[in-house]
């Protein structure tokens, strides 16, 4: 028991290190005063200042734009992927697939933004496709970096359900891609919102391959914010990153809840015999 | 006439070798049973079947038809799954429907024969539930119920009754016989259980490494194992080591470390030649005291073990060998009660003696 | 299912935007910089490793390959040693709270990487809320952000969750029997944990170090915004020249140096088993 309560206390403090640090943030947010550890009442001022800052609401909305379509594209992507990898069993080339999916798990950022930087150049130089850069390429490389998330998502369910089910559906008459319809895709539903939300949040998240890859006039949500950070916190950025916990917070609640119903449904053997 | 034929089948995973060119037939509206070890092929056999692993070689005809190169969901066979896979996202009425929407029936044609599929089965009430608010026996009916479905011209059941407490066994066993018999239709089921095989089957093949090792009815495979590995893998429990002293009518045998033995029928092989017999325990009788002779040799007990409905008595016989005897208890346990040292006399009859040839 | 229209797709994509920069980067590392567009000569036309020999002759390459090698490894055991508690709590946590558990540690992953920085600077600066409390107690303030110590504690911050997923993963699928046994047999709590619950764990270990470790390696945004001027690591010596002085191939031959530094060990370590 002893034990017990210390590793207790360990997980408290635990949370207390990730914690206090965004909760004084936010009270900071509200806070009208600029000296920021000195909060001197209740305001909205920051709120307002952010929601006027055209240039701010503009670099959101590109982000936005390209996180939903980066995650649609990695979400069919990986998905292609993580069903091959579940269930072709050991096909040709395998282990270099593999190995080209990880691949960016285990690179850092800075190499993958250069990297798929230099390939944009070169494919303008070759093919003139793409033409500049700027929104379409953060979202090419925004799928590329998603895609191995989505599939590694992926996999692990598939892996989980077993493939007798789709087995089932085929012995029962269905073809191949009836199954798929029919059972796979029905089975991954969860797998597949939590596939695309987590490719959506990397792309809202990611400054480095963005920076890389962007051109002149595209600059996404954490771009500017990065600049402003350079030169130090505004009150205006708190306020802006309470927002995103707030939504963030909501959107991840709903996600739980629903993985935790969708659980409850694909486990087999609760009634017991 | 035969409904299912297997010729020279044989898959391979990678090097190994699961199913050795395998030869078999099954007739129309049987109830034969695979059974085997693991690792002896009979899911694999199971799953070539239903079209889920392509053999190397061979051949496999269903009512006439070469079904070897069919997709399963081309093929008139369906399976219960071992884990009876309910799709989990779709209630009962849903689940035993699937295969007739696949096959484009009117919906109150599927809605007709879903529920007289769940009557067959007994679950009728159970139509609007989730797969995962049934038991394990629940479940296995809807698994039936589905696979009967399209009306297949062959069942598969992988361990249907592995997954299901002792107790629910005995009846599911009961009502698989039943919907077997209303429906007439060819059932194919994969036990690695004998006492189940023996209990429902019309035949049985039972699997070892990969062939056949004997094909016949629950009472042939029993009675008239055709190998020593049948004879043990049957319950045999007294496999000994003799010799051909006479061949015909009647063989004679040398028992080592047992003494002469009379059989009944003549020996597969000519006198003077080595081979094995089985002595079923329970075919074994005690004698008190010490006797000598034909089917009869002395010996002492060495340990004792009550089994309810039996007394199992190990003997170590005078010549050195030593047999397993099962006693009844039909005239109660103090019947049945011999303390260790105690000499007795082991007999049998003639036709207790089966005779495996090498 | 017809597997090749499952697998072309992305095979077609991980050779493109995966294999194919990396090429381009190894190849850009041999040209020499050019004033133009694209500011460097031609791939492969004269092949010159004097870039190779500027890495290893500068000093300042050397400098912030250790720096980032001490940094990456500074954080990610710590990391280890805040992890690995939260971790086991959460995996003997009641099954019930073990999600919700594992959802707060993720939630400030989800909330973006600048705003947790952005937290950390309010926190750490000459007016922030450490040196507001340190005054209010009369002690002296401290200089803290653009710090060494305000880098470690930011990249640790930011990988916490790198480092406690794969722990728990590892941890929960562990058999409570096993330590019973532990017990049964004469081991005191520690001593179970020493010799059963540890060394099981070690794979998550691996992949958690791993984790932390790789990206870290190559952090640039951290130290840009926690550091001092002096916390030069790889991932800024690759940006800067890249943004600051336009020398794309010097940048694609550190961008090399690292990729190597990563997979080799990784390649050997594969090798072995």
């Amino acid at each position: 028991m002893k034990r017990g309560w210390l590793l207790n206390l360990c997980l408290l403090l635990g949370y207390a290190f990730l914690y206090v640090p965004v909760l004084l943030l936010v009270a900071t947010s509200f806070n009208p005063n600029r000296l920021t550890t000195v909060l001197s009442g209740f305001s909205l001022r920051w709120y307002a200042a952010l929601w006027a800052d055209d240039k701010l609401i503009e670099a959101a909305l590109l982000s936005l734009r390209i996180a939903a379509l980066s995650a649609t594209g990695a979400t069919v992507l990986g998905t292609l992927a993580g069903y091959a990898l579940a269930r072709f069993g050991r096909f040709r080339g395998r282990g270099a697939f593999a190995a080209l999916l990880s691949a960016r798990l285990v690179l850092p950022d800075v190499l993958v933004g250069l990297s798929l930087l230099l390939l944009f150049v070169q494919m303008e130089q070759a093919v003139g496709w793409p033409a500049g850069r700027g929104a379409l390429t953060i979202m090419l490389a925004h799928v590329s970096v998603s895609l191995s998330y989505v599939a590694v998502v992926i996999e692990a369910r598939l892996a989980d359900a077993g493939s007798e089910l789709e087995d089932a559906a085929m012995d029962l008459g269905a073809s191949p891609w009836a199954a798929f319809a029919l059972v796979t895709l029905p089975l991954l539903g969860p797998a597949l919102l939590s596939g695309w939300l987590l490719a959506f949040t990397l792309s809202l998240d990611d400054l480095v391959v963005a920076t890389f890859v962007s051109g002149p006039g595209a600059s996404t949500l954490p771009m500017v914010v990065f600049s402003a950070l350079r030169l130090g916190v505004t009150p205006e950025l708190n306020a802006l990153a309470t927002v995103i916990l707030a939504v963030v917070s909501v959107a991840l609640g709903g996600a739980w809840l629903l993985q935790q119903k969708a659980g409850r449904a694909v486990v087999p053997g609760r009634a017991g015999a | 006439m035969a409904d299912l034929e297997i010729a020279g089948l044989t898959v391979r995973y990678g090097p190994a070798i699961a199913l050795d060119r395998l030869d078999l037939a099954i007739d129309s509206g049987e109830m034969f049973v695979l059974l085997g070890g693991s690792g002896s092929g009979k899911t694999t056999l199971l799953r070539a079947l239903g079209g889920f692993i392509q053999p190397a070689a061979g051949r496999i005809m269903l009512a006439g038809q070469d079904i070897t190169a069919l997709p399963p969901h081309r093929r008139p066979v369906n399976t219960t799954f071992q884990s009876y896979a309910l799709f989990p996202h779709m209630n009962v009425a849903d689940n035993v429907g699937f295969g007739l929407r696949r096959q484009g029936v009117p919906r109150a044609e599927i809605a007709r024969r879903v529920s007289s599929l769940l009557d067959l089965v007994r679950r009728g009430e159970f139509a609007g539930r989730r797969p995962d608010a049934l038991s394990g026996g629940q479940r296995q009916r809807v698994a039936l119920a589905r696979a009967l479905a399209p009306r297949p011209r062959l069942l598969l059941l992988d361990e249907p009754l592995s997954a299901l407490d002792r107790s629910l066994r005995e009846q599911t066993r009961q009502e698989l016989l039943r919907v077997q018999r209303e429906t007439g239709t060819t059932f194919v089921l994969v036990t690695h259980d004998q006492d189940e095989a023996l209990a429902v089957a019309s035949r049985i093949g039972l699997l070892h490494d990969g062939r056949l090792a004997q094909v016949g009815t629950p009472a042939e495979i029993y009675e008239r194992p055709a190998s020593r590995f049948v004879a043990a893998f049957m319950g045999a429990a007294n496999i000994l080591p003799g010799t051909v002293r006479t061949a015909a009518p009647d063989a004679v045998l040398d028992l080592h470390g047992i003494g002469p033995a009379q059989a009944t029928g003549p020996a597969p092989i000519a006198a003077g030649g080595a081979l094995h017999v089985a002595l079923r325990p329970e075919r074994l009788r005690i004698v008190p005291g010490e006797a000598h002779g034909m089917n009869t040799a002395p010996g002492t007990v060495t340990d004792s073990a009550y089994r309810g409905g039996t007394m199992d008595h190990q003997v170590r016989l005078q010549g050195g060998a030593t047999l397993l005897v099962s006693q009844p208890l039909a005239d109660g346990v103090g019947a049945g009660l011999l303390a260790p040292g105690s000499a007795v006399a082991v007999s049998w009859p003639p036709e207790a003696c089966v005779l495996l040839p090498e | 299912m017809n597997r090749s229209a499952v697998l072309a797709p992305v095979w077609l994509w991980l050779l493109l935007f995966v294999a194919l920069p990396v090429v381009i980067v190894a190849a850009l590392s041999f040209s020499s910089s050019i004033p133009g567009v694209p500011p460097y000569t031609p791939l492969l036309q004269s092949p010159d490793p004097a870039n190779y020999a500027a890495l290893t002759e500068d000093a300042f390459y050397l400098d912030a390959a250790l720096k980032s090698l001490a940094v990456a490894g500074v954080s990610s055991v710590l990391c280890l040693l805040i992890g690995y508690p939260m971790a086991l709590a959460i995996a003997r946590a009641p099954e019930r709270w073990r999600s919700l558990l594992l959802l707060g540690v993720m939630l400030p992953f989800w909330t973006g990487f600048l705003l947790r920085i952005t937290a950390w600077i309010g926190l750490l600066r000459d007016e922030g809320w450490i040196n507001a409390g340190l005054q209010a107690v009369g002690l002296p303030a401290l200089r803290l952000l653009y710090t060494d110590f305000a880098m470690y504690v930011g990249v640790t911050y930011a990988y916490l969750p790198f480092m406690i997923l794969p722990l728990y993963a590892r941890l929960s699928r562990r058999d409570p029997a096993l330590e019973e046994a532990a017990a049964d047999l004469g081991a005191g709590p520690w001593t179970a944990f020493r010799t059963v619950t540890l060394p099981l764990s070690v794979p998550g270990i691996v992949a958690g170090l791993a984790l932390v470790f790789i990206p870290a390696m190559g952090e640039y945004v951290i130290p840009e915004l926690l550091g001092g001027p002096g916390a030069q690591t790889i991932g800024r010596a690759l940006w800067n020249e890249f943004f600051s002085n336009r020398d794309w191939p010097m940048a694609a031959t550190v961008a090399n140096a690292l990729l190597l530094a990563l997979l080799l060990p990784m390649v050997a370590l594969r090798a072995r088993q």
